[in-house]
């Protein structure tokens, strides 16, 4: 490390975070604590069936019971369609959402709104709400989605903003495909190919906090939206389009959130409320239980894989042919770009060789709809392409590691998937193999080995890329003001979800200003106060926002320097500025920030103004932080239970801001992995319920179902990020499902290649091998 | 129903339902600390103390409570303001939705056990899920707990 | 969502057991634990907390678990952290969590006659008894079967034990299991009992008779014909097949681990 970055006050210190002892303390901080007495509550009545037309709707029974204050159905809401899904305007997410439609798309999607004076009489009354129903047959299979018989959405209104290939009339949500170079030519010159099938589940973020948000109208009769959402100002854009008003009237705030992992990136509960409060201009609150965020929300893709890897004898993969088949659900929201993000993600690692093929049809079905989960696209396609390297490389009689490395991108270099004008601008990726391998002990010692009578053990690896921020898209501003006291305010629209972002902002900011941490305060994520912000996903906050809180805190630095000039009656040269004291060179003079920001409260003209550092800024590329895993499992070669035992992992996501966050991250997002690898299970019945929508049987990792975790760092230096960050949220969820799956391979021979390894499914491997 | 209850050693007469559980009791007498994060008794998110012994409040009939003794995060001040400090110092606190109820097993686990192993504090801990932090800073948290509590 | 309307409260099982016969479809409120799951909201329901059924005591010849002793009571209780070489302990010690365990009730678990139940296939293999308000005293095996309506009053588990073991199988922790085991040699052979096929346990008489007729080195044959003679069915947590095959695992570990009794 640079002198100059050892010199560094705040970036690369493990502060607490800011909102600890408000979150530990049980002082309110989330939606629920702040919901007005007397609010109405919302409850949905849901469809029983996949696939039906609603005939009619009978609520003359529930509008009876005293407390019953109405019932909404598809007659009464606005007929503009419009996309959940958070991202920036214009969405490459399909229009075709009502907030109640006359369509019922899933068993589980929304027939009515009841609303009531309590819970126990919004459900009372849903109880007697009669609806008929035209049963259709349903699509509850993603392979035979197109041009199934049953259209899922056929209305006429569907709009795109964007081509996104596309064709609903077919049941295609949308399709993409990329093909450079000749596959089967260069395929067929491979010394080695390999090929299979690989299916991942559409897994569950399953946040602790459930989706629920109340609002409420303001003194000026404007809607005001409290949300657990990451996406406040897109939020605000959907309702504004969906009741057909001004974004002006609508203010979305959101509080301290319980989780998002890129559920709360599609908006869940917020048009309900706020359609419910907008009519009957009175407070309302909706609050989902875990069965509908489970079940009624958005999830993982699911996408079936046919992978096929080619080499020659030199080692380098010539040809990267993965074509799958992608299950959007009942709505299109991120479908679209989850595929493309993965592409980006997963391709360019092994950038050398001739050909590659990245394509999908992503089909409606009568599933809850994809949206966000983190990885976002990126995780699914690292299964199947670092299983099948895995699997190159035994073929190949090589190590693992080594195929990897032999093929892996360089700094400077290109990808047949990257832009023209793109390259790899930094990374550490050799070096964070490396102690990946020390950590491990990966050359130390055998791979698979016998641990006692019943088990072996098994060593595995994988690799993973994520990106930055959205490029050309994710566009932050950040504001931070000198306040009349002389502290510091910085303003953003991104989300902290607990992940420590506000934390981090100040730490960039405070750097520049060179100010401590606790003369500034960060205000978050009301669309009323705060500075455009796309919210926290995609991993921008740390580089997208934190750039631009970087630049802010450098505006107001300088109007700063040179306010003091003036008071000081000094030339800027002259002054030594730590955050709160300028100092004059010669030591002669000096002022507080508390000293000069009174006196500019009742300073105008040209002299001086109340100090605003402001800055806007997007990238035009996305900086993939890369990680490698690598797990040592236990497998009862009986059983075929997969025990994690230690779990490896170096992650390079530049300049690591603090340290332990960062950490945190790593360990959350592994674990999380750990879950999709080997303990949760998405179930449909035969007749298209979701039966695995609790967490009685959607098992999230418990802390006995992790083994012990090794994270450690290696800090390469982004050019284009501010202080040379890139960025952690979601590419620590990557590395665990391959990496798991070739550790059991390893250790047993058993070969999975679908989601998750369970122990009956090693088992049948184990079976199958003999 | 009237029901006497005891809550951080302050007494409370409530009328409530026969079906009215502790965890909504708790919350409407401004407990926020206990929250909901399920329905089928897997997450721990609303653990109290039920003289001294954990329990999930969001099961607990509020009518039941009566003769024994709630305790809430907010019962416990310093040593949960001490508690939550060390889970703070090891980025712990993510999005906080899990960790008061967790809070909760730890100090439980502590009176029962002040040496624990780590895997007698992950065993204790195991009706307590969380989805944000990958457990490990949990444990290294408490950790630093156990030794700070005790000086 | 534990939901209710009526909460009726007896003051003596002899009440509750009047009410049970009147309110013919009123479940007892033991942990609340199971029939709380779901969104039914019960018209009535039976409190059993006012019962004083809450103990473990020890009697000259056997230990009796009160119906409301809770499954954490019975893992805390001093004598049974050594009783059967900690069989109880081991058994509850896998269910959900400290929270969950110290609500859910013994008599509650016994009751329900679960077919996932980690507690039935050890208290078989103690030979546990149950006593019942009406019906007295009756062997848990018997119990297993009775279909009359009755108060769970207390369960008893005799102090003396030969060889026992269980083991139990789950996808990952704190998951109900997808199989379950248990083993008692006595001086009458061996006694192997299958849980979570996923109906609820039995015993695999033929593969017992096998191995106490023809000793351990019959083992193998053993586990082929508890997978045989045993039934079971596929559900979300395993297939039937899958269940059968881990028959043979079971059986194979009980039996190697109750010839280390010593």
């Amino acid at each position: 490390m640079s002198e100059a970055l050892k010199a560094r006050q705040h970036v690369g210190k493990s502060y607490k975070k800011v909102d600890a002892a408000t979150i530990l303390s049980g002082r309110a901080a989330y939606t629920e604590d702040f919901v007005p007495p007397h609010a109405l509550v919302i409850k949905v009545l849901r469809s029983p069936h996949p696939m039906a037309k609603i005939l009619d709707i009978n609520a003359t029974a529930a509008l009876k019971l005293p407390g019953v204050e109405a019932v909404f159905t598809y007659k009464d809401v606005p007929k503009t369609r419009f996309t959940l899904a958070g991202q920036s305007y214009p969405e490459p997410s399909a229009y075709d959402s009502l907030i109640l439609d006359q369509y019922v798309r899933y068993v589980g999607d929304a027939v009515a709104l009841i609303v009531a004076k309590d819970e126990a009489t919004a459900l009372q009354a849903m109880k007697v709400v009669r609806v008929t129903y035209d049963v259709m047959e349903p699509v509850l299979d993603m392979r035979t989605a197109l041009d199934h018989p049953t259209v899922i959405h056929p209305e006429d209104d569907l709009h795109y903003n964007m081509p996104v290939g596309g064709d609903p009339k077919r049941n295609l949500a949308c399709s993409y495909s990329r093909v450079v170079g000749d596959i089967e030519g260069e395929l067929a010159k491979c010394d080695y190919v390999v090929e299979d099938t690989y299916f991942d589940q559409a897994t569950l973020q399953t946040a602790m906090e459930t989706f629920r948000t109340f609002c409420t109208l303001d003194q000026f009769g404007r809607l005001v939206c409290t949300s657990s959402t990451q996406i406040p100002f897109h939020v605000r854009r959907h309702i504004a389009r969906a009741l057909e008003i001004p974004a002006t009237k609508v203010r979305v705030i959101k509080p301290r959130i319980g989780g998002g992992f890129g559920s709360k990136q599609t908006a869940c509960t917020e048009l309900y409320a706020a359609f419910v409060t907008w009519t009957l201009k009175k407070p309302a609150v909706l609050i989902y239980d875990r069965h509908e965020a489970n079940n009624c929300s958005t999830s993982r893709h699911a996408r079936e894989w046919k992978i096929r890897l080619g080499a020659t004898k030199d080692g380098i993969i010539q040809v990267i042919d993965m074509v799958a088949i992608s299950d959007a659900g009942a709505y299109g929201t991120h479908a679209f770009t989850t595929f493309t993000a993965g592409e980006h993600k997963s391709v360019p690692l092994y950038n050398k060789g001739k050909a590659v093929r990245y394509e999908s049809n992503i089909v409606y079905t009568n599933h809850m709809a994809g949206g966000a989960f983190r990885g976002y696209g990126a995780t699914e396609a690292l299964w199947p392409l670092e299983c099948a390297v895995t699997k190159l490389a035994k073929k190949m009689g090589v190590d693992e590691i080594e195929l990897r490395l032999k093929n892996l991108i360089n700094v400077g270099e290109r990808s047949q998937v990257y832009a023209p004008d793109e390259v790899l601008e930094s990374g550490l990726l050799k070096e964070a193999i490396a102690k990946a391998k020390t950590m491990a002990r990966w050359d130390e010692r055998p791979h698979s080995w016998q641990i006692d009578e019943t088990h072996r053990g098994g060593l595995g690896v994988a690799l993973a890329f994520q990106g930055s921020g959205v490029a050309n898209v994710d566009t932050a501003s950040v504001e931070i003001k000198l306040q009349d006291d002389g502290y510091y305010t910085l303003y953003t629209g991104s989300t902290d979800m607990g992940t420590g972002a506000n934390t981090i902002l100040m730490q960039m900011a405070c750097e520049v200003l060179g100010c401590p941490i606790d003369h500034m305060t960060c205000y978050e994520a009301d669309t009323d106060v705060v500075p455009f912000d796309p919210g926290s996903y995609a991993s921008s906050t740390t580089y997208v926002t934190g750039t631009a809180a970087k630049l802010a805190a450098e505006d107001l630095r300088a109007k700063l320097l040179k306010t003091f000039a003036m008071y000081l009656e000094v030339a800027e040269e002259d002054i030594d500025f730590d955050g709160v004291t300028a100092r004059t060179k010669d030591g002669q003079k000096s002022m507080t920030t508390q000293e000069l920001a009174p006196k500019l409260m009742v300073s105008f003209g040209h002299e001086a103004q109340q100090l605003v550092g402001f800055a806007t800024w997007g990238s035009h590329t996305s900086p993939p932080p890369f990680m490698v895993g690598i797990a040592e499992v236990s497998v009862d070669t009986e059983t075929g239970q997969v025990t994690p035992l230690d779990y490896y992992a170096v992650v390079d996501c530049g300049t690591v801001v603090n340290p332990k966050l960062a950490k945190v991250q790593a360990e959350g997002g592994i674990v999380q992995g750990i879950g999709m690898a080997l303990t949760e299970e998405i179930n449909y019945s035969s007749t298209g319920r979701l039966e695995t929508n609790n967490l009685m049987r959607y098992k999230i990792p418990t802390r006995l179902d992790m083994g012990t975790l090794h994270v450690d760092f290696v800090e390469s230096h982004e050019p284009t990020g501010a202080f040379g960050v890139k960025s952690i949220g979601e590419v620590v969820i990557n590395t665990s499902c391959p990496a798991i799956q070739g550790a059991i391979l390893n250790a047993c021979g058993a070969e999975l290649t679908t989601l998750p390894m369970i122990s009956e499914k090693v088992f049948q491997a184990l079976m199958a091998k003999e | 129903m009237e029901v006497s209850l005891i809550i951080n050693g302050k007494k409370l007469q409530v009328s409530v339902e026969p079906d009215e559980m502790l965890l909504t009791t708790l919350r409407g007498q401004g407990y926020f600390s206990t929250r909901r994060g399920c329905d089928t008794l897997n997450c721990g998110l609303c653990t109290v103390w039920l003289d001294g012994k954990t329990i999930l409040s969001c099961s607990y009939p509020t009518y039941r409570a009566a003769g024994h003794e709630v305790t809430t995060l907010e019962g416990l001040a310093d040593e949960a303001a001490l508690l939550a400090d060390c889970l703070a110092a090891e980025g712990a606190d993510q999005c906080g939705y899990c960790t008061t109820g967790m809070m909760m097993s730890a100090m439980a686990l502590r009176r029962q056990n002040p040496n624990p192993t780590d895997e007698e504090i992950k065993d204790f801990l195991v009706g307590n899920l969380c989805r944000c932090t990958g457990y490990e800073s949990h444990l290294r948290g408490i950790r630093r707990y156990l030794e700070e509590v005790e000086a | 969502m534990l939901m209710y309307r009526q909460l009726l409260q007896p003051k003596t099982v002899a009440e509750a057991y009047e009410m049970a016969l009147k309110f013919k479809t009123a479940p007892f409120l033991a942990g609340g634990c199971w029939i709380g799951l779901g969104k039914w909201r019960w018209p009535s329901v039976i409190d059993m907390s006012g019962l004083g059924l809450d103990y473990i005591r020890e009697e000259d010849d056997y230990y009796a678990i009160g119906a409301m002793a809770t499954q954490g009571d019975v893992e805390r209780f001093a004598p049974f952290q050594t009783y059967a070489k900690g069989l109880l302990v081991k058994a509850v010690h896998p269910i959900l969590g400290v929270q969950f365990r110290n609500m859910a009730t013994m008599g509650g678990s016994v009751a329900a006659r679960f077919g996932f139940s980690d507690i039935l296939p050890a208290l078989l293999a103690l030979e546990a008894e149950v006593m019942l308000h009406q019906n007295g005293v009756m062997p848990l095996s018997e119990y297993m079967n009775f279909k009359e309506k009755d108060v769970l009053v207390e369960i008893r588990v005799p102090k003396k034990v030969t060889a026992v073991a269980i083991h139990t199988l789950r996808k990952s922790t704190s998951d109900f299991p997808f199989l379950t085991g248990s083993i008692r040699k006595d001086e009458t052979g061996y006694h192997i009992y299958i849980g979570c096929r996923p109906a609820a346990v039995r015993e695999a008489v033929k593969a017992g008779k096998l191995l106490s007729a023809k000793g351990i080195t019959t083992l193998e044959e053993a586990m082929a014909t508890a997978a045989d003679e045993i039934a079971f069915q596929t559900n979300s947590h395993a297939s039937a097949d899958y269940r059968a095959a881990m028959t043979k695992v079971l059986v194979k570990r009980l039996v190697q681990e109750v010839e280390q009794w010593r």
